[in-house]
């Protein structure tokens, strides 16, 4: 995987925020790099208790703040869905779709559209939070999905997708896209049975895990959280 | 993100007001107001008066829509896309701040154009005069307006959507709107106090108002002055063209695209 990593974090690369008047900025540390981190194509899941960074670090990662201490490069082109990201609601998914892709990715949106049961003629207002959120994945993989070294950083994508849905996209992130880079930000461990390494937050501290260390990712999760 | 459409954020925000439909009733109301507001003259009396009064009421619309839907539209656009994160997404996948200041722009700068286009066909078809001579001075001075007006709508509706992003939505209204005010009427008002003042304050002051009243030519077309001649028609146009570059490099640091 290292010789392909698209992500390389460097031991001691610092991330946070920086807050306080400009006169009076005060840097913030949520997160550090304990180990050097190498990610490569494959889907790597973010997994740590709420406050502890991961948004700060995905924003970091996608190139909108940067970090406090250390350097990142990033070979690829980001992706990057907020847990806030939302399509305007007066639009129907389609209508949505067809403002970003042209006609070879749109016919690929519209194909995911079909399999994952999505009303394209509906407006995105009226549809479920579901499947509203369905819109944002077909827009995250059509996006991403063209691109060679795609690197794809989302943030809680599964929440309130039903069980059924959920299995039809982790599905899809296994097998699709060879050259694409995921990182996501997940709580339900459980819904995700193939994934390429886990990253978790403990004590202000990033620490990676390459492969399972139990039976599960939650069992590497809580030997990694220990 | 080669897979999406470079125009991205412009295609979306356009898709994004169609969808709201008020656009339609703005380019149908131009039209009615156009034809209906001269009716409520005593053109009976004096027919001749009728063919004016439909083009000063297409331009009268024409600035009123820059007064009232332009900018809300403009302060709307652009806390939506902030709020709804689209802008830090599209920031992440390589976007510029300036190239989305300028799709988001372009997206208004389509209705301004409309609302335009529908004022100088009034004008063009409907109230042109029949000597041939006079017609031609007509047009060139309906295009001088067109233009004029245009130089002063791009940068008020680029400063919405950026202070849209930035603050308050009813902020990023009033202020474009304040300053059109300021441009079309205070600076009129004030010209006398400041403008003939031998006071170098006062001078200064007058200066960095908005000169927005070299635009208004509703006088001109009502009183078939003719058009500017290039000499003035250039120096007010540069002045607008300056004070429009002021207000963009101002609404460009404005900009916001954290949501």
């Amino acid at each position: 995987m290292s010789a392909s990593a698209i992500l390389h974090l460097e031991k001691g690369t610092c991330f946070g925020y920086r807050s306080g008047p400009p006169w009076k900025r005060q840097d913030r540390r949520l997160v550090e790099v304990g180990a050097p981190v190498k990610l490569g194509p494959g889907l790597h899941l973010l997994v740590a208790p709420n406050g502890t960074g991961k948004t700060t670090l995905l924003k970091t990662l996608a190139g909108l703040n940067t970090p406090l201490e250390g350097k990142l490069v990033l070979p690829a082109a980001v992706h990057y869905f907020a847990d806030e990201l939302k399509a305007d609601p007066e639009l129907t998914a389609g209508s949505f779709f067809r403002a970003f892709f042209k006609k070879g990715s749109l016919v690929r949106a519209e194909k995911l559209a079909a399999d994952l049961r999505l009303d394209l003629r509906k407006q995105i207002g009226k549809l479920s939070r579901g499947n509203r959120q369905k819109v944002l994945l077909i827009l995250a993989e059509i996006g991403a999905g063209a691109g060679e070294g795609s690197f794809l950083l989302m943030d809680e994508p599964l929440t309130g997708l039903d069980a059924e849905t959920r299995a039809q996209v982790t599905a899809l992130w296994a097998g699709a896209g060879a050259g694409i880079t995921r990182l996501v930000v997940m709580h339900e461990l459980e819904s995700v049975a193939q994934a390429s390494s886990l990253l978790t937050i403990a004590r202000g501290q990033l620490k990676h895990a390459a492969e399972k260390t139990g039976a599960t990712w939650m069992d590497t999760y809580q030997a990694l959280q220990a | 993100m080669k897979s999406i459409r470079p125009w991205s954020l412009f295609r979306l925000a356009q898709a994004g007001i169609m969808s709201r439909s008020s656009c339609w009733l703005l380019l149908l109301g131009a039209g009615l107001f156009a034809w209906l507001a001269p009716l409520l003259t005593p053109w009976e009396e004096n027919p001749q008066i009728f063919q004016p009064a439909r083009a000063q009421a297409a331009w009268i619309y024409a600035w009123l829509a820059l007064f009232t839907w332009l900018p809300y539209q403009a302060s709307a656009l652009g806390a939506r896309m902030r709020r709804d994160g689209v802008l830090e997404h599209l920031r992440a996948g390589g976007m510029k701040p300036w190239q989305q200041c300028l799709q988001l722009s372009s997206a208004l700068w389509i209705w301004a154009a409309a609302v335009v286009g529908v004022a100088l066909l009034v004008c063009l078809v409907f109230t042109r005069p029949a000597r041939a001579e006079e017609a031609a001075l007509w047009a060139v001075l309906v295009c001088q307006y067109g233009a004029l007006y245009f130089l002063c709508a791009a940068p008020l509706l680029l400063l919405g959507v950026c202070l849209g992003t930035r603050t308050a939505e009813v902020i990023a209204f009033l202020v474009p709107a304040g300053l059109l005010l300021s441009g079309l009427f205070g600076a009129v008002w004030l010209a006398p106090l400041l403008g003939g003042s031998s006071l170098a304050v006062f001078k200064s002051v007058w200066l960095a108002l908005p000169h927005y009243h070299l635009a208004d030519l509703t006088p001109r077309l009502v009183f078939k002055m003719g058009p500017l001649n290039s000499s003035d028609f250039f120096s007010s146009a540069m002045i607008l063209l300056l004070q429009g570059v002021a207000l963009s490099i101002l609404g460009r640091c404005l900009y916001r695209t954290r949501s």
